[in-house]
């Protein structure tokens, strides 16, 4: 140190000229133990009353900076290459489960056709026990499959003005048959003109339909209520779904958002759901900065709701 | 009238399920287990339609529908995608590579041979067995 700057820069580097006042160069330098470092040399100009414009240039080693910048790099493509790998093992996944499903589902339904030929009373009801157990296990990989695609932020959310009647009307039709196995009539109450939501609309179905869905399975014999409140300042509308089924202990209301998590006094009747439903449900609503909101009472029955900005 | 189909498929169950079906509904089944070997076939003898799977060993699915595309003898050749890719967006990317239909597996057998046969000409529509 106290030397001029040529001193510590190595051989072949010319002085910085006057025109590069103000600016700052990485270049090499040598260390006083002989090694080449990289350094920062920064230029600034000073006018002087006596001695006319003096250029003051000061040099850092910037080693440590370079170090962390490098590592910093490094993980960021390992994190790239993390995330390719994460993405494609969820294809692959997707690819074998469902390939072994094919042959289990398609050979189950050709006996059941009665291609092949006949069956007696008992076969067929065990092979309906198969084709049931086979679509319950095909929901599950279906779920899993969403979420870890929503958790490796695989799914585009695009925000953009929906309507929510329309949304609402489309899922219950598509539930309608649903509904009737299960005797249970579904009433959608609210606006008739369209309200629009800043909202994804596949992601807006998807937790519409899995709401409506589980309603379907707890209102047995009874009705499904689906309600459009547009609040009275008129910047937020709700979607809630009521049913009238057996109810959710106050104990479990937190419980029932997390994966494979139930309810014991609902167990029985969500025998046929994944215990993903509502885990992904809150997943997608976080992902449109929303919640999903739920209040029942044992033995009245329970709403479900998600509330959006309108638009 | 039965159409006869070419059924590209490297999973020998698979192959029997889609080809039990089909045969049931009176179509004539030509099984082939890779895209190379389908195309010679194909160019042997032109299909009505072509069902493929789209994961194939040596060329897959997109490469043998390429290839098809590219010959002036297979080019209005219908060819459905049957697949085990089945994730958001996975359908899309199926049509949009010029496939005529998309089915996802598990296929549902009792509507499966129904939307093969949308894609063939009216009067090569099976008949459905009794």
């Amino acid at each position: 140190m106290g030397l001029p700057v040529e001193a510590v820069l190595p051989g072949g580097l010319r002085p910085v000229d006057a025109g590069q006042v103000g600016a700052c160069v990485v270049m090499s330098a040598v260390h006083e133990d002989g090694t080449a470092i990289p350094v920062e040399v920064s230029l600034s100009a000073l006018e002087t009353t006596t001695s006319g414009r003096l250029t003051m240039a000061a040099v850092r080693d910037i080693s440590d900076r370079k170090h962390i910048e490098h590592l910093l790099q490094h993980n960021v493509s390992e994190l790239e290459r993390a995330s390719r790998v994460k993405n494609n093992l969820l294809a692959s996944m997707s690819h074998e489960l469902r390939t072994p499903l094919n042959a289990i589902l398609g050979f189950t339904g050709t006996l059941l056709m009665k291609l092949p030929g006949p069956l007696n009373a008992e076969q067929e009801h065990q092979l309906h026990l198969v084709k049931a157990s086979g679509v319950h296990l095909l929901s599950i990989i279906n779920d899993l499959l969403d979420l870890a695609q929503i958790e490796s932020g695989k799914v585009q959310i695009v925000l953009v003005p929906v309507d929510c009647r329309a949304v609402v009307d489309a899922v219950v039709q598509s539930l309608e048959p649903l509904a009737e196995t299960h005797h249970v009539t579904l009433h959608v109450e609210g606006p008739e003109v369209p309200v629009s939501a800043t909202a994804d609309k596949r992601a807006l179905s998807q937790i519409v339909v899995n709401l409506v869905n589980n309603a379907i399975k707890f209102a047995e014999g009874s009705q499904v209520r689906i309600r459009l409140t547009l609040q009275e300042s008129g910047d937020r509308i709700q979607i809630s779904v009521h049913d009238t089924g057996p109810g959710i202990p106050e104990t479990d209301l937190d419980r029932i958002f997390c994966a494979f998590e139930r309810s014991a006094a609902t167990a029985k009747a969500t025998d046929e759901g994944t215990g993903l439903g509502l885990h992904i449900s809150q997943k997608l609503a976080e992902l449109m900065n929303s919640t999903v909101t739920v209040a029942s009472v044992v033995g009245e029955g329970s709403t479900f709701a998600i509330s959006l900005a309108t638009c | 009238m039965n159409a006869r189909i070419l059924v590209i498929e490297d999973t020998p169950n698979n192959m029997y399920l889609m080809t039990y079906l089909l045969q049931a509904h009176s179509h004539t089944v030509t099984p082939a287990a890779s895209g190379e070997e389908a195309l010679a076939l194909a160019r042997a003898s032109r299909p009505d339609l072509v069902v493929m799977d789209l994961q194939l060993p040596g060329i897959d699915g997109y490469q043998t529908l390429a290839a098809m595309r590219a010959e002036p003898g297979l080019r209005e050749v219908p060819v459905v995608a049957v697949t085990s890719f089945a994730l958001v967006g996975d359908r899309d990317r199926i049509l949009n590579a010029g496939f005529d239909h998309y089915v996802a597996k598990p296929i549902d057998p009792a509507t499966f041979t129904d939307e093969i046969d949308a894609y063939l000409p009216q009067l090569l529509r099976s008949s459905v067995p009794n």
